[in-house]
């Protein structure tokens, strides 16, 4: 096109070029996430391998879950105590930061540093032995690798994020209670006033949101690493997107959810 | 089945505007060693993953005896996998298992054995390739040249009757790449199986080979026994075995 009408024209076809491939993944995602989680209901299952995707999703994070919820939980209690100061309302320290651990702050980081943890190191795991032929090597030994890879880490992925939520949401409010005591709460009236204000609602959906959240870190990781190309550059490229992607993500649905859930 | 007759018709296949296939006819046969040769990225590799199923081409036929595979589902494909394996350029060892891992895999994977059983097939395959003593290694504390005949170990656990083998000798040192020629003699005389190895060893090729088939820009140039190609007064076949610069080979073509 060298007509003056192609200098008008190129962004639109720029934009469409770029729709079209994002249709291209979200299609090939869906294809992918749904034979996964087709196979991981159908016999034989792989519960070795599940367990093992278990432990390195959940058992290994637990450290650094810990540490975030503390921390979170503490600079939060931090800045509401000044601002509830103005009020005199510091004994409703317990609830606003209990509330803001269980509905938003535990399931989204968690999910956030899970992501960088774990989402991560699929892509890079899967995209390597994309790589060297592994996947293929899997296929021609008339093994499934997306049964053999994909499903326990999705499995895995889904069950753990929950468990891992909970210990950030009670580490979380743990830290907001040190930092409220240190600053001169009553701790009889921290903790009750959490009793009085924080329904099992609140809990739970902030846990069924981070099933979801588990869900999209895994399967992103694992699609970004199983469609992976061109040699160890692809493999860095692919271990980014999956990372950037996830987040966006976990971000947007959590706002979806939250405007449903609420 | 035993030994089966491999026939490939009218195969093409295209990657985007880039036509790698451009019509495939070959024969390969039974209980034979098949070298399809050709210079790189000239659609050796592609066809290979073509007749191991995981590629699907744009038209065409693959035989396996009486039945043809194009188009079938994953299931039939995984039937007849059962009999066929493929020695990866690299040899494509899982990392994360031990070398005996690896070699068993292919047995308990499919549930043909339990795991002990499957374990004392693999030793022996090993043994038999002088790699019994790292059984329990990982395939990252072993040699280019170890880690290929743990691949080849692998191949032939399930006693395949198709053995494919893609680039077996590439970036192996002649040594090596003598006792790889080797080891595909060996595995011919021990399973009977049909060969197909593709390669750019002309040597390698003219010595072991009873049918050679050339590919040249996706099209199969010249097939038969190697006093053919000896005989061949094609420019690229020539240009090809001699290994020259010039002649009708480009390089950007």
């Amino acid at each position: 096109m060298n007509s003056p009408l192609a200098f008008l024209l190129t962004p639109v076809a720029k934009l469409g070029g770029l729709t079209i491939e994002a249709l291209f993944h979200l299609g090939s995602y869906s294809i992918l996430l749904f034979r996964a989680l087709f196979s991981a209901v159908i016999p034989p299952w792989r519960l070795r391998g599940i367990f093992k995707q278990m432990e390195t999703v959940g058992v290994d994070s637990i450290f650094v879950v810990v540490l975030t919820g503390l921390f979170t939980g503490g600079v939060f209690t931090l800045q509401v105590i000044y601002g509830f100061r103005m009020f005199s309302a510091e004994s409703m320290v317990g609830p606003t930061v209990a509330l803001a651990m269980c509905r938003e702050l535990g399931p989204v980081l968690t999910a956030l540093m899970v992501t960088g943890r774990v989402g991560s190191s699929m892509a890079a795991e899967l995209g390597a032995m994309r790589v060297t032929e592994q996947i293929d090597a899997l296929t021609v030994m008339a093994a499934d690798p997306v049964k053999y890879l994909i499903s326990p880490r999705i499995i895995a992925g889904v069950l753990m994020l929950p468990l891992l939520t909970a210990i950030s949401d009670f580490t979380g409010i743990l830290g907001g209670y040190a930092v409220a005591v240190a600053k001169g709460v009553d701790p009889g009236q921290f903790v009750a006033r959490i009793q009085e204000n924080v329904a099992l609602s609140d809990i739970v959906n902030g846990l069924i949101k981070s099933g979801v959240f588990g869900l999209i870190l895994s399967s992103v990781g694992c699609y970004m690493g199983y469609f992976t190309k061109g040699g160890a550059e692809g493999v860095g490229r692919a271990t980014t997107s999956a990372v950037v992607i996830s987040y966006v993500a976990i971000l947007i649905s959590d706002f979806l959810m939250t405007a449903i859930m609420f | 089945m035993s030994a089966p007759t491999v026939k490939v018709r009218g195969l093409y296949k295209s990657f985007g505007p880039a036509k790698v296939l451009d019509g495939i006819d070959v024969d390969l046969a039974p209980s034979r060693i098949n070298f399809i040769i050709g210079q790189s990225g000239g659609g050796k590799s592609v066809l290979l993953k073509h007749l191991v199923g995981l590629l699907e081409p744009d038209s065409g036929e693959i035989w396996y005896d009486s039945r043809q595979m194009v188009g079938r589902s994953r299931h039939d494909w995984d039937a007849l996998r059962l009999k066929m394996a493929l020695l990866f350029q690299d040899g494509a060892l899982f990392d994360s298992m031990s070398v005996g891992e690896n070699v068993s895999f292919p047995v308990w994977i499919r549930g043909l054995a339990a795991k002990e059983e499957a374990a004392r097939r693999a030793k022996e395959r090993l043994r038999e390739l002088d790699m019994a003593d790292a059984f329990n290694f990982r395939p990252s504390d072993l040699s280019a040249g170890e880690r290929k005949r743990v691949a080849l170990a692998r191949a032939l656990i399930m006693e395949p009757e198709v053995l494919f083998f893609d680039e077996p000798t590439t970036g192996l040192d002649p040594l090596l790449s003598e006792q790889v020629d080797e080891l595909i003699k060996l595995t011919l005389e021990r399973t009977g199986a049909t060969l197909v190895v593709v390669s750019h060893d002309i040597p390698a090729t003219l010595t072991l080979a009873h049918n050679i088939a050339m590919i040249n820009n996706g099209r199969i140039i010249l097939s038969g026994p190697p006093e053919v190609f000896r005989q061949s007064d094609d420019p690229a076949v020539r240009q090809f075995l001699a290994g020259e610069a010039e002649g009708p080979i480009g390089f950007l073509d």
